[in-house]
């Protein structure tokens, strides 16, 4: 008789000391007879047995610690071999099953990777500090309004709280020529210490020195990485090296480093403010102020501060009464995402509910995976495996699944996030320098390995619970566990509720943007091309050789075979650039002192309201009279009209435009279309025009309508320019169309991606109605049978099973559409013509879900009608 | 009793592994077979010996069951596995041509070749 000796658990050292002891006691005995029959004495004979092992105590705790040892390894081997078995056990399985293998791992790759991607997005935009020195410090001042170069110069000198004030001004086009092709630069000024304050160091070169403000000493530059390299070829030698900037002649003095972003993203070179008190711009605003809290310093008592020089600062630069409201100083960083945080927000709520989505339908895999193979676990255990074995075997599975999902995951982060960036507003801050995030890509894991155990120990412990002996009497379609299913159909309730949500946010969107694309914006954005021209020759030294440039261009360019039409004005509607100037009427004085209100104004040249399609509603348009020389004349927009001159014709009086009208007094020749210049959804912007020969501003954007399409006659554009002066650039070459395009372009990437996530989700869904709804016929297949037998008709089982699925989605759908009305509330500041409780948008989704439901039963509904009465009576 | 020699390392081992080829034994035959065959002059003791099938249980060379004796005793029986014969094979052919050198050399009778 022998018996297998068992493995001992670690903690069966009693047993080991106990084997020990036998197995001695056995060997003394033996060897004490072994002496006896060689003619010793008992006692004599015992005496050497003894001997022969020793002081028996020492002996037995010797021999206890090397079998302990030997157990130990033992076990540690026998579990790695298990493991590896279970793995390759798992792995066949997988390949056995593609079908449930591709898509649980496909669902793993993309919760994970959808999420890693967003959420690294989020994180390096919103959560991330800002890579200066001590970032926390900064701060934005008066973040609402620009300053000039006086209010900078007297908060430097007068801030207590503010250790330091710098100043930023965005968006200088500056013309680069001796270095290569003449190039438009996307540039911007600064004050000198805008980048000590930053704490940021050069990456060659140097920073800007304290005098360089100055007249005389401003024209120094710095450049990008980015320009360093593409138009100096990384040449370290650039520093010292003096090009033309606009005509000046300017010397490089360093290079930032690659990574450097501040303000505003996307800029080529840094270029000093011009502070010159004898200048009238002195006083202009336009610079954004940053500045560094002085230590002890907070935000409000910076604000307080601020708020304490607004009289003085007031009657010292000659600003108007209201100079000074909603004066405060705000967090940098705050004040720089705060625009996005929305935006981000909502996406990434909305890849949230994708995530949910995909773990809910891993769960109802691995669910109706495990229920599949009840039978086979069932027979398992009666051939002996231990409650254990089976409960490590799933686990292995589901975190395998997990493992391997996960990874796809991280391939599938990176290339989402490569995805984001290109479809992300590229004004979004620091977005070029995101890049997936090591931490949040260990959260993702986390939550992908915790996410496969979860799935896997529910499973687990309902398969655990087999009674060998019930699942095997029973078939295998009836032993599916009653709470296994109930829990499957929850998944599928919340699955649908979520999928509901994403569809109603992607719905409202597309609902947003058919509005914004049909809205009538007062010019007709499509079939034209634009670009900038800012000639800085020598030989246009007089603005009204600059004013006769213009017109002789448009001339030419309107020559073109395929032009219909050229215009021109300093920035166009919707470009994001609207010059606003204080608005005087003649008729009705406003007192001094008083708040005077802002008007839009533009200097227009060439055809630019027939090339924009503005109509002319009253009056007349700019001629080639409205000479320098003739009576100064200005054009009014029609809410302009209505708002001032409301039961009268304005044509005939005269009004005053800040420094668009060079404080002369205009003549109002006609009304024009409004245009909605500020954004697509800002109806009413109260605008004027002049005539660009009265106001020899010395750059213009054109527009040319063309008959076909625009970019093919940009060439001819490129030859007729230069045929002026090849020395200029024709800059930011591109179609009416795009700049509207950009205009609702954050809209445009917010529906886009909701429509993604809402298709997926609503595929996810789908695979679990499908799943459920197929898994129960299959559990059914006997009462259909018997049904059948009975005369059932086809399409009454049909119609049975579909019914079931659609019952599932209805509460599905009807928590999801609560769900929408909830989380609609987010998308509030981002819809345009559409309530976010729109009924027949709700509806139509509900429709929608309900459609796809149907369809998604449908397939398991016709098998369940197909069954053969005879072969289900008979059982398997 | 013949004076004790002391052990090579590594050698009980080996020695075990050939007390089991003969089949497989309790550790009385073990130790038997061992003070027999050297006529008790191994130094080796029965502790170290025990110790020494913990090893190579260990290592898969042997493995080991509980059964009863003629005489109704339980002892744990050892039997050289696969593995473990292998190991003999390969542990006796180096010895042998280990031997054979050393041997030789240390009879060597002349200084130069």
């Amino acid at each position: 008789m022998s018996a297998r000796i068992p493995r001992l658990q670690p903690d069966g050292s009693a047993d080991i000391d106990r084997e020990i002891r036998e197995e001695l006691a056995t060997h003394i005995a033996m060897w004490t007879e072994h002496y006896v029959a060689r003619g010793l004495s008992r006692d004599a004979a015992e005496r050497r047995a003894l001997a022969r092992v020793g002081e028996l105590q020492v002996t037995l705790d010797t021999l206890s610690a090397s079998a302990r040892h030997r157990e130990d390894f033992m076990n540690r081997r026998e579990w790695w071999a298990a493991l590896r078995a279970d793995v390759s056990f798992a792995l066949r399985q997988m390949i056995r099953q593609p079908a449930f293998t591709l898509v649980a791992l496909l669902t793993f790759a993309l919760g994970i990777g959808a999420n890693t991607a967003m959420f690294s997005v989020v994180r390096g935009v919103l959560l991330r500090p800002l890579p200066y020195r001590e970032p926390e410090r900064l701060a934005a001042i008066w973040p609402t309004r620009a300053i000039s170069n006086a209010e900078l110069v007297y908060l430097q000198h007068n801030a207590r709280s503010l250790s330091d004030v710098a100043a930023f001004s965005p968006g200088w086009g500056i013309a680069m020529t001796g270095a290569g092709d003449p190039r438009q630069l996307a540039a911007a000024r600064t004050s000198t210490n805008f980048f000590q304050m930053l704490g940021v160091q050069p990456a060659l070169g140097r920073v800007f020195a304290p005098t360089e403000s100055d007249p005389g000493n401003w024209d120094v530059a710095i450049l990008s990485h980015g320009l360093w390299l593409t138009q100096f070829g990384g040449d370290a030698s650039v520093v010292g090296r003096v090009v033309d900037m606009d005509g000046q002649p300017t010397r490089i003095v360093g290079v930032m480093p690659a990574s450097f972003e501040a303000i505003q993203s996307g800029v080529e070179a840094w270029l000093p403010l011009q502070i010159d008190p004898k200048s009238p711009f002195y006083t202009g605003q336009t610079a954004i102020a940053v500045g560094r809290l002085a230590p002890r310093a907070t935000l409000a008592s910076a604000t307080t501060e601020l708020a304490s020089f607004v009289p003085r600062m007031r009657a010292a630069f000659n600003y108007t009464e209201d100079y000074g409201r909603g004066v405060t100083v705000v967090g940098l960083q705050e004040n720089l995402t705060g625009g996005t945080r929305r935006v981000l927000l909502v996406l990434l709520g909305a890849v949230a509910a994708l995530v949910l989505i995909a773990v809910a339908n891993v769960g109802n895999l691995m669910l109706a995976h495990t229920n599949a193979r009840h039978r086979e676990l069932a027979i398992r255990r009666a051939l002996g495996a231990s409650r254990q074995q089976i409960v490590r075997q799933l686990l292995v599975q589901s975190l395998l699944i997990a493992v391997i999902g996960g990874l796809l995951g991280v391939g599938a982060g990176v290339l989402g996030m490569a995805a984001l960036k290109v479809m992300l507003p590229a004004t979004l801050p620091m977005l070029s320098t995101v890049s997936l995030d090591v931490g949040v890509l260990t959260v993702c894991a986390a939550v992908t390995i915790a996410s496969g155990l979860g799935f896997g120990i529910g499973p687990a412990a309902l398969a655990s619970r087999v009674d060998p002996d019930g699942a095997l009497r029973v078939s295998a379609a009836d032993s599916g566990s009653r709470a296994s299913l109930s829990m499957r159909r929850a998944f599928v309730v919340a699955e649908v509720a979520l999928a509901v949500v994403l569809v109603a946010g992607a719905g409202l969107m597309a609902e947003t943007l058919w509005r914004l694309n049909r809205l009538n914006i007062g010019f007709d954005p499509r079939g034209a091309l634009t670009f900038r021209i800012q000639p800085t020759s020598g030989q246009l030294t007089t603005p009204q050789q600059t004013a006769r440039y213009f017109d002789e261009l448009a001339h030419r360019l309107s020559l073109i075979p395929g032009v219909v039409g050229v215009g021109a004005a300093q920035h166009l509607p919707l470009s994001g650039f609207n010059w606003n100037g204080s608005l005087d009427i003649e008729s009705h004085p406003i007192p001094t002192n008083a708040a005077h209100p802002s008007v839009v104004w533009r200097s227009v040249t060439g055809d630019y309201f027939g090339t924009m399609r503005i109509p002319l509603l009253r009056g007349r348009l700019f001629t080639a009279n409205d000479t320098r020389d003739a009576p100064a004349v200005i054009i009014i927009s029609a809410s302009m009209a209505a708002h001032y001159w409301p039961d009268r014709n304005p044509i005939g009086e005269r009004i005053r435009v800040g420094n668009g009208t060079n404080k002369n007094w205009a003549t109002i020749i006609g009304v024009v279309g409004d245009v909605r210049s500020a954004a697509p959804d800002a109806a009413g912007v109260e605008e004027v025009y002049r005539p660009n020969a009265q106001q020899n501003l010395r750059f213009m954007h054109f527009v040319v309508r063309t008959a076909g399409n625009p970019m093919s006659v940009v060439s001819s554009v490129r030859a007729v320019v230069h045929s002026f002066d090849p020395t200029v650039p024709v800059a930011e070459v591109q179609s009416l169309g795009d700049i509207f395009a950009t205009s609702i372009g954050t809209r445009r990437t917010v529906a886009m991606l909701l429509a993604a996530f809402a298709v997926l989700g609503t595929l996810l869904g789908a695979i679990g109605i499908y799943g459920v709804v197929a898994y129960s016929v299959g559990q059914r297949t006997r009462e259909l049978g018997i049904r059948t037998a009975l005369g059932a008709v086809e399409r009454h089982i049909t119609w049975m099973v579909v019914r079931d699925g659609l019952q599932l989605s209805m509460i599905g759908v009807a928590i999801g559409i609560s769900g929408a009305l909830v989380a609609g509330r987010a998308l509030q500041a981002l819809v345009f013509g559409v309530h976010t409780t729109d009924p027949i948008v709700l509806s139509a989704v509900a429709t929608c879900a309900m459609l796809v439901a149907a369809a998604a039963s449908y397939g398991p509904a016709r098998r369940a009608a197909r069954v053969d009465p005879l072969a289900a009576l008979r059982g398997e | 009793m013949a004076q004790e020699l002391p052990l090579l390392k590594g050698t009980v081992d080996m020695l075990v592994l050939k007390a089991l080829s003969w089949g497989p034994m309790h550790g009385f035959g073990i130790s038997l077979w061992l003070d027999s065959q050297s006529k008790g002059s191994l130094g080796l003791d029965d502790s170290s010996m025990y110790q020494v099938l913990h090893r190579l249980e260990e290592r898969k060379l042997v493995s080991a069951e509980w059964r009863t004796t003629d005489n109704n005793r339980r002892a744990r029986v050892y039997t050289l596995t696969r593995a473990g014969r292998a190991q003999l094979d390969a542990q006796t052919d180096n010895w042998l041509r280990y031997s054979r050198v050393v041997t030789a050399l240390m009879t060597a009778r002349s200084g130069t070749a």
